[in-house]
């Protein structure tokens, strides 16, 4: 069975993340989205922590996933497009923020950790608070503490809980940070590096960026959304083949079986928000080669630019991106998907913005009549995606699905701006406008 | 001297002034400055000793102010000189009591829980009460009779004999009539038990070198931190110097901070007479700070007008950059200084979060070079550094307050401490006391069938009677003693963990003796430092305790203050000080008022 899954998400109890994100929410969106699995972020955080063991039930058969208590399930499933509707299974996850000095530089790393069970859960926590972390500030603590320490003080809590360094191309926060990481997992893990078995690639690289680095063969290279809001779940998330367990999904995560690890799904690279180099608050925005002419500079103000994951992925890449495109891969390659988030394709077709009414009133509406968002993007025909969206969507969505589409890369913060359709193929296509609003009103 | 010297490589890599002290003969004081390369000297001089063969290792004493930083001085001579260094006493004041006693193992020290349970029922039955003590003026008197009583057995060795003397002087003639009595029997008490007290160790030690019944092997004893000796302690090592010792003491006068617990700032310019013949050396450079912060350190201390000419010397001489002006910052409140102060470390981070770098807090491209460990907070009281420790971790800063210290006397205070299974499982349960003869009341029943425990086993030293703070690092590694039953550095327990980076909340007392690239002094206020009805003497001694403070900073200083700044603020020279306003959107009109 072809699970998707999402690993990496966030509370309300961590920073700047939406006040609704509760389990209910989650739980209504991993639908809507089409997730099959989805993480329960923050374990860490006592607050977070008491709503689990509140809310959630252990699935019998299915050992370390948890379901939403049937009782709060029934109203939220009665706002579910019954096209939708499937189970949600959660698993134990959380994202911890590491800062700390290493050979003499400022280390900032943030790692995803996976839990089998409550117990686990607990008894890390309590660990961890005996230590003097403070777990209370933020559903993303800040450790002072070296990932490798951390890493060694999860595996001596339990050997099945796993940890895998989080978007580890992030300029700021990650394993491989321009202005953060490591040139090498070794040098962040040291002697513990043999048993990190899986990386996140992160919304603005792709796992065909990360094949060119032979040092990252041995690794399963998995997605996930990092959503601070529930609309946010599945943005990337991974494709696995499992009888539903934790011990599977790890296994799955540990040895990337090609029939068990089945792929990711993807940003576009470009679209994440530190694809290129360059400098936010001067919208310059420069590619790696114009960066290293103008000697890092910001060609505005001079000050240093931000310099971003493509970039980074060329100085430690030891395969050239051509020869990635001819075929050259590792063994742990997966199939992926890029693909672009169906509330922006909507936008796109209706050529509005896409927190607005009507892009939402047309995406509620495609997944009352076709399914999840996922399923629509991946496997919904054109044809019955004209009859619900009309033919710009059909078309929309072929382009996506093909890679056909124009992509302003995001840098310094700033994400990647999707254009599916030119000005001119607009333009006709607007004349039309108020014949499909009739249709969507 | 120094050109004669034969190329030791103990003397490698110091400077001519640090040389010329580490080479000196005889007795001598070294005046030291913050960072003027103290430790260094100390180490140094202890090698070249070796070297040139001048000592044996066992003939050689260094005593240090706290237990931690013994084990730095015995890493880094274990450096120089390999395992050589283990036979070298390392240690502090208490330590070395003890090894100069002639059967160390038979000394029975009193627990601290049984030393105040003592002292309470020496109060209670104090026969002048009639009726008795009321709860809270016993509790009063318990404080004050425990303070009162180290303070004068740390005065003089012959404070003790003269307790039972009508002349003896107490602290304050009005409590003499209650507390001059309960301290006599107290003691009366102690010898009848053939218990001693922490404090007696030093009295015991300095009494048996004076009778020659001490088994004196040391010929080279070296003293850090002199500026915070008290009289005993002084007495001793005069005792020691007539028994054949010389002695090499360092410190720095302009940071004695601890009269309130008896040290004694003279010992420092009594010195040159206590000692015959003692040389007086000069370390002036300061390695430590920015040129910056050197001169508005020394703007403060000049200050003071009254300075002893001794201290004057040569002025300190900055051998760093010039680097950033001290800022200053006014604050709206406790929680408002805080959370600027919570702002300035994530921007030295170069950003805790993305929400950092959305907001601004960090330059989007900067990568920061401080870490957490690399920062401190300084406050004058333990509450306010509780207050900023809370408050910066509910910005998500990791932090670390060390516990505050309960004076620790014995391994038993310490084995109540965090982990009590720990305690349990390590402490050696000392074998039951024999019943005693003297007629004990009911309240002492209960301490005689409490074991007391064994010196050796139960010393812990007195770090925590030493100095006002300890980390729990140092009481976890007061609880470990090694196979000889002697006192030993455990590693890293569990429960502490160094790996950990925080940033350290301390009072400026607690912070003697560190240094952190980053500092930040906060409430320094009008009425704090010094405190309102300070006596000229304690505003002398306030001023020098916020120059430990400013002068722990390597790179960077901040002074922040709630309401008016203290007036050492008024001190800095203004080239060397920026005042940061405070961000004109968190400003109401009415504040803006008081500014």
């Amino acid at each position: 069975m072809e699970l998707s899954c999402d690993l990496h998400i966030h509370s309300r109890f961590s920073r700047a993340t939406s006040k609704d994100l509760n389990l209910g929410q989650l739980y209504q969106w991993a639908q809507r989205k089409g997730i099959a699995i989805v993480g329960t972020g923050d374990f860490t955080h006592p607050g977070w922590r008491e709503e689990l063991r509140r809310d959630l039930v252990a699935i019998p058969g299915e050992p370390g996933f948890f379901a939403l208590r049937p009782e709060l399930r029934e109203a939220l499933d009665a706002e579910i497009p019954r096209a939708c509707r499937a189970d949600v299974r959660f698993v134990l996850t959380a994202e911890t923020s590491h800062i700390y000095k290493k050979a003499g530089a400022v280390r900032k790393v943030h790692n995803l950790v996976l839990a089998p069970d409550l117990d686990v859960v607990e008894r890390l926590c309590q660990r961890l608070v005996a230590l003097g972390c403070n777990l209370n500030a933020d559903g993303r603590p800040i450790f002072g503490l070296p990932c490798r320490d951390f890493f060694e003080i999860i595996l001596e809590t339990d050997r099945r809980a796993c940890l895998i360094p989080a978007h580890i191309w992030t300029p700021h926060f990650s394993l491989f940070g321009s202005l953060s990481g490591f040139d090498r997992i070794e040098d962040c893990f040291a002697d513990l590096t043999p048993h990190i078995f899986a990386l996140e690639t992160g919304l603005s690289s792709d796992p065909a960026m990360n094949w060119r680095l032979s040092q990252l063969d041995r690794y399963t290279l998995i997605s996930n959304s990092d959503a601070h809001s529930a609309q946010k779940l599945g943005r990337e998330l991974n494709l696995i083949n499992i009888q539903p367990s934790y011990d599977h999904l790890r296994a799955a995560l540990e040895h990337c079986r090609p029939d068990e690890f089945l792929g990711t799904v993807e940003f576009f690279p470009e679209e994440g928000k530190y694809h290129l180099d360059g400098h936010r608050a001067c919208q310059a925005r420069l590619e790696p080669a114009e960066r290293l002419r103008l000697g890092g500079k910001c060609p505005v103000c001079e000050k240093d630019v931000t310099v971003g994951v493509l970039s980074r992925v060329e100085a430690l890449a030891d395969r050239s991106a051509e020869a990635v495109a001819a075929g050259a891969r590792p063994s742990r390659a997966r199939p992926f998907t890029s693909l672009v988030p169906l509330p922006e394709i909507v936008a796109e077709v209706l050529g509005v913005g896409v927190a607005s009414d009507r892009v939402q009133r047309l995406y509620f509406k495609l997944l009352d009549q076709l399914g999840s968002d996922l399923h629509i993007l991946r496997h919904v025909e054109a044809a019955e995606l004209r009859r619900a969206g009309g033919e710009l969507l059909a078309e929309a969505v072929r382009r996506v699905r093909a890679g056909a589409l124009h992509i302003a890369p995001g840098y310094d913060g700033e994400y990647g701006q999707i254009r599916i359709f030119e000005p001119d193929e607009r333009t006709p296509k607007r004349s039309g406008r108020d014949e499909q609003m009739g249709l969507f009103a | 001297m120094s050109g004669e010297a034969p190329a030791f490589a103990a003397l490698q890599g110091l400077t001519a002034a640090q040389r010329e002290a580490a080479l000196a003969s005889g007795s001598a004081l070294v005046v030291a400055g913050p960072g003027s390369g103290k430790t260094r000297t100390l180490v140094a001089r202890l090698v070249y000793l070796l070297e040139a063969g001048l000592a044996a290792p066992h003939e050689l004493c260094a005593i240090t102010f706290t237990r931690k930083a013994a084990s730095e001085l015995r890493e880094r001579l274990q450096r120089a000189v390999g395992d050589v260094a283990q036979t070298i006493r390392v240690g502090t004041f208490h330590q070395l009591a003890l090894h100069l006693r002639p059967q160390p193992q038979a000394v029975r020290l009193i627990s601290e829980a049984d030393r105040h349970d003592l002292l309470a029922h020496v109060l209670r039955s104090d026969s002048s009460v009639g009726s008795g003590l009321s709860e809270a003026t016993l509790r009063r008197r318990l404080r004050r009779a425990s303070q009162a009583l180290s303070l004068m057995k740390g005065r003089s060795c012959d404070a003790l004999t003269a307790l039972g003397q009508p002349s003896a002087s107490l602290p304050t003639e009005d409590d003499a009539a209650w507390l001059h009595p309960a301290l006599a029997a107290y003691q009366a008490w102690l010898q009848a038990l053939d218990l001693e007290d922490l404090d007696d160790l030093l009295v015991a030690a300095t009494q048996a070198v004076r009778a020659g019944q001490a088994c004196v092997h040391y010929r080279c004893v070296h003293v850090d931190e002199y500026q915070d000796t008290n009289g005993v302690q002084r007495e001793l090592l005069i005792a020691l110097a007539k028994a054949g010792a010389q002695i090499f003491a360092i410190g720095d006068p302009d940071q004695s901070i601890y009269a309130f617990r008896g040290a004694e700032r003279g010992n420092f310019f009594a010195f040159p007479r206590d000692f015959a013949g003692a040389r007086v050396f000069f370390l002036r450079d300061n390695f430590r700070a920015t040129s910056t912060l050197v001169a508005a350190a020394t703007a403060l201390l000049s200050q003071a007008g009254d300075r002893e000419a001794f201290v004057d010397g040569p002025p300190p001489q900055a051998q760093r950059e010039r680097g950033e002006p001290v800022q200053l910052r006014a604050a709206a409140s406790p929680r408002s200084e805080a959370i600027a102060i919570a702002r300035e470390i994530e921007r030295l981070l170069g950003g805790t979060s993305l929400t950092s770098h959305d907001q601004g807090r960090a330059a989007s491209s900067a990568s920061g070079c401080y870490g957490f460990s690399d920062i401190a907070v300084l406050t004058r009281t333990a509450a306010r550094a509780d207050d900023v420790a809370l408050a910066l971790q509910h910005e998500g800063i990791p932090t670390l307050r060390p516990r505050k210290a309960r004076p620790l006397y014995t391994a038993e205070s310490i084995a109540r401490g965090p982990d009590e299974r720990a305690a349990d499982d390590r402490s050696e349960r000392p074998p039951e006391r024999a019943a005693t003869q003297s007629p004990f009341s009911a309240a002492l029943q209960h301490h005689a069938q409490r074991p007391a425990w064994r010196a050796d086993a139960g010393l812990v030293d007195l770090d925590a009677a030493q100095s006002a703070e300890r980390s729990y690092a140092a009481l976890r590694h007061a609880l470990t003693c090694d196979a000889e039953g002697e006192i030993g550095i455990a590693h890293e327990s569990d429960e502490w963990d160094a790996r950990f980076e925080r940033v350290a909340v301390l009072t400026l007392h607690g912070a003697k003796g560190l240094e952190f690239p980053v500092v930040f002094l906060c409430g320094s206020e009008a009425d704090l430092l010094p405190g309102r009805a300070a006596s000229k003497d304690e505003v002398a001694e306030e001023r020098r305790l916020f120059y430990v403070g400013m002068t722990r900073a390597k790179d960077r200083l901040w002074i922040s203050h709630v309401g008016p700044p203290s007036p050492f603020v008024a001190a800095l020279p203004s080239r060397c000080v920026q005042t940061v306003a405070p961000p004109a959107r968190r400003a109401k009109p009415p504040q803006l008022k008081l500014f």
